[in-house]
């Protein structure tokens, strides 16, 4: 396995172990795992990722129209819609049977990896490392405030982030910047992920979410991670770019959108 | 019979209110522009989660049927959401106008 497809490796790792502690995260959350697939079920029944989502875990061995059979009735039987990851390169087969079934393509996210810790000039700015549950809670509401304004409803962001002691592992990091911006940081095989990224509205431009960002990896590479990942949204790229993040991969987001016969009340 | 004006008056309040989901959808920079019907949901900077947010809305509000869902993307035009959204309040009312004279 040459360098970049063991960072892959590393960077799809890190994906799943944060579909698991993403679905411990809510208080109803809920995880189901087989040899090829990791499904997570969310305390919500918004169907995006990473909330109620599907991603095969071994890309070669299981046909696409069967994974995706057993997938989609693991989500009905609990009377959910929810999405796909697929890779862009390795999951042909799968985004070909999520295209012929009508899902909605509803995104893509790119992969990107730093190798080295960010080198920079000034010191570092506050940014505080959340230790307990009051703190758990600013981050919510940080992360609540943010995300609204690229969608994501308010109830959901608090859903997905209700369970503190979970919030509170040591694989996983919280941090925040001027109680304005926040983003998290989750440890697995020598790889941190970084996630949930977010600076309510008013506080934007000032660089408060970069420096999360770069507290967080500083501190992973100074734990002895070998590198630092980051699934970039739409528009995204360029600021972790900034950041010295090197793009990898992409993943395209597939939503089943089929009609449930009871389906749960949405969150507002 | 459906009245005409009532098709008129309908067909201005879904294309206002498709509008009023669309805009909510939008970046926040982008909340105050016009909106054109060539004018698609990716060009206007609508991501991933405003996307599904958005498909959400209009299926709650104007009844989409899944067969409607399915013919979105991020690449649809406002024009296109307006029309799907349209011929869903069509179904609807005629479907109402024939339970009335079955009545």
């Amino acid at each position: 396995m040459n360098g970049a497809s063991r960072l892959e490796e590393l960077a799809f790792l890190n994906l799943m172990a944060m579909l698991r502690r993403q679905a411990e995260f809510s208080r109803e959350g809920e995880l189901c795992e087989s040899d090829d697939a990791v499904m997570a079920f969310g305390g919500t029944s918004f169907p995006a990722a990473p909330f109620n989502v599907a991603t095969r875990k071994r890309r070669v061995g299981s046909k696409a129209s069967r994974w995706l059979d057993l997938t989609a009735e693991q989500f009905r039987q609990r009377r959910r819609r929810f999405s796909i990851y697929a890779h862009d390169a390795l999951d042909r087969d799968l985004q070909q049977e999520c295209l012929a079934r009508g899902y909605l393509p509803s995104g893509n996210l790119t992969t990107m990896v730093l190798t080295r810790a960010p080198q920079r000039r000034e010191p570092v700015p506050a940014v505080e490392v959340v230790g307990d549950r009051a703190g758990v809670e600013r981050f919510a509401r940080i992360a609540a405030e943010s995300f609204v304004s690229v969608g994501l409803p308010p109830a959901v962001t608090r859903s997905a982030l209700s369970a503190p002691e979970q919030l509170l592992r040591s694989d996983v990091r919280l941090v925040t910047c001027n109680e304005q911006a926040a983003a998290l940081s989750i440890v697995h095989a020598e790889t941190a992920g970084i996630y949930w990224v977010g600076t309510v509205p008013a506080a934007r431009g000032r660089g408060l979410a970069r420096n999360c960002a770069l507290a967080l990896a500083e501190h992973a590479f100074s734990a002895g991670a070998r590198c630092v990942v980051v699934q970039a949204g739409q528009g995204l790229e360029s600021f972790y770019a900034t950041l010295g993040f090197q793009r990898l991969s992409e993943l395209r987001l597939y939503t089943n959108l089929d009609a449930l016969a009871h389906p749960e009340r949405r969150l507002q | 019979m459906i009245q005409l004006n009532q098709v008129v008056e309908t067909r201005i309040a879904t294309a206002l209110g498709v509008r009023d989901i669309i805009k909510q959808a939008l970046p926040l920079a982008e909340r105050d522009r016009a909106l054109e019907p060539e004018d698609s949901l990716v060009d206007l900077g609508v991501g991933s989660l405003a996307l599904l947010t958005l498909v959400l809305d209009l299926e709650e509000q104007f009844g989409l049927p899944p067969s409607a869902l399915k013919q979105l993307t991020s690449r649809s035009t406002i024009g296109t959401l307006i029309r799907v959204c349209e011929q869903a309040d069509a179904a609807r009312m005629a479907e109402a106008a024939l339970a009335r004279e079955v009545a």
